[in-house]
């Protein structure tokens, strides 16, 4: 079809089956209409001819008798034919015409209204010399439709003549008229009844899809449960079921992927923890240097209980040092109940740069902090926000060389939280730009790093709501900026949800 | 959905289908026909026969039309293997036919046996061929009968009686008042009334009509209206068959055609006994050669009846 032909057809489903059917349907009833008129018509006037044939037999006997004792002297016979055709013509009033002719043609008698039939005058002997009797429909010169009949009158090989009967035939066409308006009324009649109950059929059937589309848009795939239909033992009942069916499995594939998701998060924390760990060593084996070389000058001069004292509390001072970095990191490290609820971005970015501090100082960068301390509180996992941090950080602290300088910046714009962790190191390629959130694309030696950070990350910031973008120039470093959606405010006692 | 389309749509499709009803209205309601002349069979003209004219005489014991139907087929077999062109020529009475006869108007006629052995001693009056029963004989017999509620049971129930019979110059018209009466002791003055008809079939329809109790037809007659409620109370001793009787002074050959072409149908040739049952139902088993002799042997001559079929009384 056409596009010009598309567009006339309506978009709607309940359009376009009300179209197909009305099309098919009278389409339909027009055949079989047609088919029957058709059909009933050739009865008809197979019927009338035969009626017209019976009439014409009918009188022919008394034509034939009247005709024998005319041609045999056996009464005084004279008028009796005119007499005959007079009185039949008075009994059967859808009689015009009635002409007897005798063998040779000639006019026996006729009705006074017989007109001189046109086909007579062509080959009248060859009308006089059928055997059979014929009929046939002609319109005559006033209008009027005429059933004529040709009847030979004959006994044996005697031919005594040929009866001609016109019987009218606007009857004929009025019952075809009155048959052809009653079925068309019946057709249309079927055709309306069949498109108005499908047009109910199908409002209602509509109507539950669009209760099920509703059903459809109002789910909130991020929460359990679901709508509830209404109870139908129909395919649109089953349709119900079966959608019902798709969201608990859904919210199935979803618990399962979530699951899998924090295992992975979890193992890139622990990743980051290695990373950590050259710095926490160090700095957990100064003090550990320290007591030993206390312990050794301690066991050099045990009499000393002056320096015994002084080095026992150097050692405290030690151990309580390497104890506050292991807190540190066993807090980082520590799977934790998951949820997310309201957290200030500023303090987990100062729980990151107490963590990373040991790492920053060893690679002789230094991290600055430009914390909006109007920030407010945004809706995310405190423990995986503070891995995004990390990973941010510390992945700065890899692109930075000794002496760079990192910032990490909060501050409220458009709605949004924003944190931005610059550095001023190597900056990242253009093509490499494109891929930097992709799983498993790293641009660092094999073993030294997964390839996911950034893309857990990225999964992390986006499971919040909010977005992680880069900007980068090769050679002066890179900016990564975080956004975070606000969360909604409480409604207000009067009910009215406040502007943001 | 979008209702103009639909509304464009349903639009054009009512214009199509209007149109379309319409067309076909206008050709259910041309009924003309027209005259299938040019397929007509048998549509030769008529050709007016060249053959020499000879007519055939038929004793009026049948309506005019009933003997068209049964006699023509046989006028129809004539003109087709005969060198003559035959016709029917019908009497008013019985003797009315013998006149025809006798005047050499008709060349031959059909007559009644009983008519036929009163024909008196006329030198050129002969008996040519007489039918044959479904026994291979010319014999026929006159029945009595009766409508069931008459209550006729036989020949003595007519004391009292109204009785029909044929024309008193027919054998049937005879039977009751000479043999069936007086073998009972009984005579036409024991009947309530006695009347003649014209024809078999007269008798017939007056009989089941409740005009009349009893009535006497030929044989046949009375077993063609077996269904139709008439009983057979008595029948007749076997008579000759009703003969064509044929006239000397016909021109040479016919008599001979008509007695060779009549005489030469077998009954047991299935074509031939076809054609034979077109005919009158007397015909149905052909012909046979008869001769005068026969009938006046098998009625006495009366002087009285003599006087009535001749017309010239005989001595």
């Amino acid at each position: 079809m056409s596009p010009r032909g598309r567009a006339l057809l309506p978009s709607g489903l309940r359009g376009r089956i009300l179209v197909a059917v009305a099309l098919t349907t009278t389409l339909t009833m027009m055949l079989l209409s047609w088919g029957m008129l058709y059909s009933w018509r050739a009865s008809l006037l197979q019927q009338e001819e035969t009626n017209a044939l019976a009439i014409s037999r009918a009188f022919s006997v008394a034509v034939v008798d009247a005709l024998i004792f005319a041609d045999q002297d056996l009464y005084q016979s004279e008028g009796f034919l005119d007499n005959y055709v007079r009185m039949f013509m008075e009994e059967n009033p859808r009689l015009r015409a009635v002409t007897i002719l005798e063998p040779g043609g000639r006019v026996a008698a006729r009705s006074w209204e017989s007109r001189r039939p046109p086909w007579i005058s062509g080959d009248l002997d060859q009308i006089m010399a059928v055997n059979i009797p014929y009929t046939a429909i002609t319109r005559g010169q006033d209008g009027d439709w005429l059933l004529e009949t040709l009847l030979p009158l004959r006994t044996g090989d005697r031919r005594w003549g040929m009866l001609v009967m016109d019987l009218e035939a606007d009857s004929i066409r009025h019952q075809i008229r009155h048959s052809f308006v009653q079925l068309a009324l019946f057709s249309i009649s079927v055709t309306s009844i069949l498109l108005l109950l499908l047009w109910l059929m199908l409002s209602r059937i509509l109507h539950s899809l669009g209760m099920l589309v509703s059903a459809m848009d109002a789910v909130d795939f991020s929460a359990a449960g679901g709508p509830t239909f209404p109870v139908r033992h129909d395919e649109i009942g089953l349709l119900f079921r079966r959608f019902q069916h798709m969201k608990n499995r859904l919210d199935q594939s979803r618990a399962d992927v979530l699951t899998a998701q924090k295992q992975v998060w979890h193992a890139e924390r622990l990743a980051a923890i290695g990373r950590l760990a050259s710095g926490l060593a160090h700095e957990i084996n100064n003090p550990i240097n320290g007591v030993r070389n206390c312990i050794y000058a301690i066991r050099e001069d045990l009499d000393n209980k002056e320096q015994t004292v002084e080095y026992l509390g150097m050692m405290d001072e030690g151990l309580t040092s390497a104890s506050a970095v292991l807190t540190k990191l066993l807090g980082f490290a520590r799977k934790q109940q998951s949820g997310s609820g309201p957290v200030q971005l500023n303090e987990a970015v100062e729980s990151v740069t107490r963590l990373v501090h040991f790492n920053l100082e060893r690679s002789q960068v230094r991290l600055m902090t430009d914390l909006d301390p109007q920030l407010p509180r945004v809706v995310i996992d405190a423990q995986l926000v503070q891995e995004v941090i990390m990973n941010l950080v510390l992945n700065a602290n890899d692109a930075s060389a000794p002496g760079g300088v990192i910032t990490v910046q909060t501050r409220q714009q458009d709605g949004q939280v924003v944190m931005v962790v610059r550095d001023e190191g190597h900056g990242i390629s253009e093509a490499n730009l494109q891929r930097i959130f992709d799983p498993f694309f790293t641009t660092k030696e094999p073993g030294e790093g997964t390839g996911l950070g950034l893309s857990i990350c990225q999964s992390i910031v986006e499971a919040a709501g909010g977005t992680l973008a880069v900007e980068s120039s090769p050679g002066k470093g890179s900016a990564f900026s975080m956004r975070l959606p606000l969360p909604p405010l409480p409604p207000a006692p009067d009910g009215r949800t406040p502007a943001p | 959905m979008r209702s103009g389309p639909l509304i464009i749509l349903s639009g054009a499709l009512l214009a199509l289908v209007v149109a379309l009803n319409t067309w076909v209205l206008g050709d259910l309601l041309d009924i003309r026909r027209g005259w299938p002349l040019a397929a007509a069979p048998s549509s030769s003209p008529v050709q007016p026969s060249h053959k020499p004219v000879v007519r055939i005489g038929v004793v009026s014991r049948f309506a005019p039309n009933l003997i068209y139907s049964g006699y023509q087929p046989v006028m129809d077999y004539l003109n087709r293997n005969g060198s003559h062109h035959y016709e029917l020529r019908l009497s008013n009475s019985y003797q009315d036919a013998v006149d025809r006869l006798r005047s050499g108007e008709v060349a031959a006629s059909f007559l009644g046996a009983w008519i036929t052995s009163r024909l008196g001693p006329d030198p050129d009056l002969m008996p040519l061929v007489a039918p044959l029963n479904d026994q291979g004989r010319s014999e026929f017999r006159v029945a009595l009968i009766t409508a069931a509620p008459a209550g006729v049971r036989s020949v003595h129930d007519l004391r009292g009686r109204r009785v029909a019979v044929p024309s008193p110059q027919s054998w049937s018209g005879n039977w009751l008042a000479r043999e069936a009466l007086p073998h009972t002791g009984l005579t036409t003055d024991d009947l309530a009334s006695l009347q003649h008809f014209a024809h078999h079939q007269s008798v017939v329809w007056e009989i089941l009509r409740g005009n009349f109790d009893a009535g006497v037809v030929k044989e046949s007659v009375a077993l063609r209206y077996q269904s139709e409620g008439l009983a057979i109370v008595a029948l007749s001793a076997p008579i000759p068959g009703p003969p064509l009787v044929g006239n000397r002074r016909a021109p040479a050959g016919v008599l001979d055609e008509i007695s060779g072409l009549l005489l030469a149908l077998d009954p047991e040739n299935p074509g031939q006994r076809a054609l034979l049952g077109t005919w009158s139902p007397e015909f149905h088993w052909g012909f046979t050669a008869v001769d005068m002799a026969r009938y006046r042997h098998a009625f006495p001559v009366d002087e009285a009846t003599v006087e009535d079929a001749t017309g010239k009384g005989t001595p």
